[in-house]
């Protein structure tokens, strides 16, 4: 278990070089001339030759890419902002609580939803607990996020007057960014929960269950919701990266000082590094992240942590279930 | 003494799906005595597991239907709690579990996915016992440890999981789960069919001591009649959920009369009589969902006649305990 | 064993019971089609879908107005039997914008899947038709390209080459790949050691007729499943990244961006914001509905 834990953690530097990598050879492709975000399009020749070599940019690639990372590794030092020339780490790390709380508030509410929802409807199927759900699910699934938040902000803050339409101060402000970025996570969470308890119910250990003489309630969730969580935990990670991503455009939505308004701020303003950080930050969460769902998979799947005592194939189990 | 265990007297049962009806189970009668065992024999589909899954209250739900018929359980008539009265279904569900694991131990087919992947099975044979006695949950594991033991399998194997067990294993642990109550009734269903030749050996004496040691009656499901010829004292041949053959093991062996059971012990190789090919029944089993009105096997039947397509055939005693569903034996019979 | 029962076998048994039985259908595809035709939620999507393209195709016949017809007296109109839907702050019928949407959303989504499938498709199937180095390469750089989720790949990228419907195209294209080919992977893996290729292997078959006659047609499944819930959530990143600034710009009506420009007219003018949104779920709507009825379909055994 610990070696595993070990290995997957080792994993992570090729990761989050493979990350620098990706944004690196973005910045570099971007069209344009990065010293007129810095100088403006008015200045003299030496002016923009001075820019030129502080930032750096007179190296050939592979060194500016070295520099790069020595100085992501070395000092944690993601460039600084085109903009107002404040450590893009500084200007992100205090915003990123926010995105983080955001994304794993709507994560967990979609989960105490779409739970009990996706078991009701396997146990009860074809009933209109089912059907409703089922339904709704679908609904969920198919709601753009960002026309359901505009349309919560029509109905809940504009002709209701009841929620906050922008910022985070104080729970009330929470409610519309967390529905919005969740709302296709407990359709989706409710429908895989659902499909995997049905498979789970029609196995031949809850019969057994069931001819020990064991309450059937007691079935369902002794022996079938442990063994049906498996798939839901393996979307769980996915769940995570779809939330982020609905973070980034909720705070644009809602006007929420996070790390996505940063980044999308930045993208008007041309300032890459700003815009690099983010991503950067963002996905070393999203990695971590994956790394800790990893580990619940097997701690609840007993067959898991056998298996890679001898061979290490979680991944490739864990992988193909998460690829939908 | 000779009060029966089990009675199923007449049963009925049918599946309710959205083709149709099907007709699992027809008019199945017999009688299982304390410390007996009835080998209940007949092809996938022939209606076993779902007389098996009928006494355990187990039907598949929704479609599983008692139709008609009594199945009185160590004197106690069970079919009254079978009832599809929604009012019922609590007070019914409650009596059923009180019966199952405790009463009635079930064996399955397949121990590969009998048990459950994610408990110990440790917990899964303590499970069952802590259901049905008021005991610790220490005393309820050196229970199932002691249990682990009887059917050879060393107790300190308790916490590992079912996944680091082989098959032969697994099903030794089911039986240690089906006989932890020291249930009046074992229901085996095709215990054998998934495992190794060597393995069922194993298994098979493995139930034998056991059946003794617990004086356990047992109605044994199986399509093998080696399986029958080894443990079983009475036999059932079942075919299309119809008992077309039954009486005690020296009946139906030694002086089969249906031609199914005739057809079958012809499809069995033999060492002492060289064959060239194995007699196969030809045909199949008839569509539970749309059974003639005339004898089932008929259109499979070596010795057909065309009196066979007019009547449905009665179940003859032949001889004392010994019955046979043929028109042409009951014909026989009427004719002495 | 159940497991070996493929749809390429039920094919072969229909083959030999055409001479027994001739009212059975003919191919797994045509029973699966008669399946996906007896689920009705399935016909309801694929109806919306027929009427969708048909919009697409007959945009000109239907809109009532022109994209960039301009009418500021009418500017910011409920909806009203003149403009079906109102009408914008510079007074262009909503209902034509919308109507001329289906132009945008729909062959955007497809192609960006298409593209996606084919790149991510080819990954996939060399990773599993080689397996052991070749797969492990090709799936830990996939593992290294899905740890930035999709949507900020697709910022990521969309920011760096700009906005445009190509630009948007490739962003979302490459940020969907690597889960593609996961898919693709995954399906033909699963075929791959099942024990009918095995037995065409046994015969002899070659390498390529391996993989395209037993593998491909039962592999084709999943995928084309996943095709169809692919295309919507092509879809629904189109008009976030639209609606974000970082896809196709005003004034082309796509469903994103229009409510990216109705934005501040929300405690005004609401109508703009309703439409556009409703037509984008719509469309989502109608291609989960036939994705659900596919899968169900191409693999009885789930239901």
């Amino acid at each position: 278990m610990l070696n595993y834990i070990i290995k997957r953690l080792l994993w992570m530097i090729p990761v989050i070089l493979g990350v620098l990598l990706i944004v690196f050879v973005l910045s570099v492709i971007t069209p344009g001339d990065p010293v007129d975000n810095v100088v403006g399009p008015d200045a003299t020749v030496e002016a923009r030759e001075a820019a030129r070599e502080e930032m750096g940019l007179n190296d050939p690639v592979y060194v500016r890419f070295g520099k790069y990372v020595w100085g992501v590794v070395t000092r944690g030092d993601l460039g600084k902002s085109y903009t107002n020339h404040q450590p893009v780490v500084k200007e992100i790390m205090h915003r990123f609580p926010v995105t983080l709380k955001l994304t794993l508030a709507s994560v967990t509410v979609a989960l105490l939803i779409a739970l009990p929802l996706g078991v009701l409807s396997a146990v009860y199927q074809y009933s209109w607990v089912d059907n409703v759900t089922m339904a709704s699910a679908l609904f969920f699934v198919s709601i753009p996020q960002f026309w359901f938040a505009l349309m919560l902000l029509l109905i809940f803050s504009v002709k209701l007057q009841l929620l906050p339409a922008s910022g985070i101060n104080g729970i009330a402000s929470w409610i519309l960014p967390v529905a919005m970025i969740g709302v296709g996570n407990v359709g989706n969470l409710a429908r895989v929960t659902r499909s995997s308890m049905l498979e789970v119910i029609r196995q031949d250990y809850i019969r057994t269950a069931r001819a020990k003489g064991q309450k059937k309630s007691v079935v369902i969730f002794k022996h079938g919701l442990r063994n049906a969580l498996m798939p839901v935990i393996a979307n769980v990670g996915n769940t995570i990266g779809v939330s982020l991503g609905g973070a980034v455009v909720a705070e644009s939505i809602f006007s929420i000082p996070g790390v996505g308004q940063f980044m999308l701020n930045a993208i008007n303003s041309r300032d890459w590094p700003s815009v690099q950080g983010g991503i950067v930050i963002l996905a070393i969460t999203f990695s971590v992240v994956m790394l800790l769902v990893d580990i619940v998979y097997t701690i609840v799947d007993p067959r898991l942590k056998t298996e890679f005592q001898s061979r290490n194939k979680i991944r490739r189990h864990k992988k193909e279930g998460a690829a939908v | 003494m000779n009060e029966p265990i089990l009675r199923i007297e007449d049963l009925v049962v049918h599946y309710e799906t959205r083709t149709g009806v099907a007709e699992a189970v027809n008019n199945v009668s017999l009688e299982i005595l304390p410390g007996e065992t009835l080998g209940l024999v007949g092809e996938t589909g022939a209606g076993k597991t779902t007389i098996a899954l009928t006494i355990m209250g187990l039907l598949p739900q929704p479609g599983g239907h008692v139709i008609q018929g009594k199945i009185t359980l160590d004197g106690e008539e069970i079919t009254r709690y079978m009832t599809n009265n929604r009012r019922q279904s609590n007070k019914n569900d409650k009596y059923f579990r009180k019966i199952r694991g405790n009463k009635v131990g079930m064996i399955f087919q397949d121990p590969m996915s009998a048990l459950n992947p994610v408990y110990t099975v440790g917990e899964q044979i303590a499970e069952v016992i802590r259901l049905h006695n008021k005991v610790s949950r220490a005393e309820a594991n050196k229970k199932a440890v002691d249990m682990m033991e009887l059917v050879g399998i060393p107790g300190e194997r308790f916490k590992n999981y079912p996944h680091e067990f082989s098959g032969g294993m697994k099903q030794r642990i089911v039986i240690a789960m089906a006989l932890a109550c020291s249930p009046r009734l074992l229901i085996a269903d095709e215990p054998t069919t998934a495992l190794d030749v060597t393995i069922q050996a194993q298994v098979l004496e493995l139930m034998r001591g056991l059946r003794k040691e617990f004086n356990t009656a047992m109605l044994m499901i199986t399509h093998d009649l080696g399986v029958v010829a080894d443990i079983c004292d009475k036999c059932a041949v079942i075919y299309a959920g119809q008992i077309v053959e039954y009486g005690t093991l020296e009946h139906v062996f030694n002086n089969p009369k249906h031609p199914y059971t005739l057809a079958l012990f012809a499809a069995l190789p033999s060492l002492d009589t060289e064959v060239e090919r194995l007699q196969a029944i030809e045909g199949l089993m008839s569509d539970p969902m749309d059974l003639p009105e005339y004898c089932s096997f008929y259109d499979r039947c070596n010795h057909r006649c065309d009196a066979c397509k007019n009547c449905d055939p009665a179940l003859t005693e032949v001889e004392p305990g010994h019955f046979v569903r043929c028109l042409r034996i009951s014909s026989e019979e009427e004719e002495k | 064993m159940a497991k070996m029962y493929t749809p390429a076998m039920a094919k072969l048994d229909k083959k030999r019971s055409r001479s027994r039985s001739a009212q059975r259908p003919s191919s797994p595809a045509r029973e699966a089609w008669i399946r996906l035709k007896r689920n009705r939620l399935a016909v309801v999507g694929m109806v919306i879908l027929a009427i969708l393209i048909l919009t697409a195709i007959f945009a000109d016949v239907i809109a009532p107005y022109g994209i960039d017809e301009q009418n500021y007296t009418d500017a910011l109109q409920g909806p009203s039997l003149h403009h079906l839907f109102g009408t914008d702050n510079y007074g262009r019928d909503i209902f034509s914008r919308v109507v001329y949407g289906t132009r945008i959303s729909l062959p955007i989504g497809l192609i960006c899947v298409f593209i996606a499938y084919l790149f991510g498709g080819v990954l996939g199937a060399l990773a599993a038709f080689y397996g052991g180095k070749a797969d492990m390469i090709i799936m830990r750089i996939l593992d290294i390209f899905q740890s930035i989720p999709p949507m900020l790949m697709a910022i990521a990228i969309a920011a760096s080459l700009g906005t445009g419907v190509v630009n948007l195209v490739i962003a979302i294209s490459v940020s969907t790949m690597p889960a593609r080919a996961r898919i693709v992977r995954a399906a033909i893996l699963s075929v791959k050691n099942s024990d009918y290729v095995e037995s065409a292997r046994c015969i002899g078959a070659g390498s390529r007729r391996q993989l395209l006659k037993y593998m491909l047609p039962n592999a084709l499944g999943p995928i084309l499943t996943n095709i169809t819930f692919s295309i919507a959530t092509a879809i629904l990143t189109v008009s976030s990244m639209s609606y974000l600034g970082l896809g196709i710009a005003a004034p082309t009506p796509e469903w994103g961006s229009m409510l990216s420009a109705g934005r501040s007219f929300i405690r005004t003018a609401p109508h703009i914001l309703i439409f556009p949104g409703a037509a984008i779920m719509i469309t989502v709507l109608a291609l989960n509905l036939f994705g659900d009825g596919l899968r169900d379909a191409l693999d009885p055994r789930l239901k």
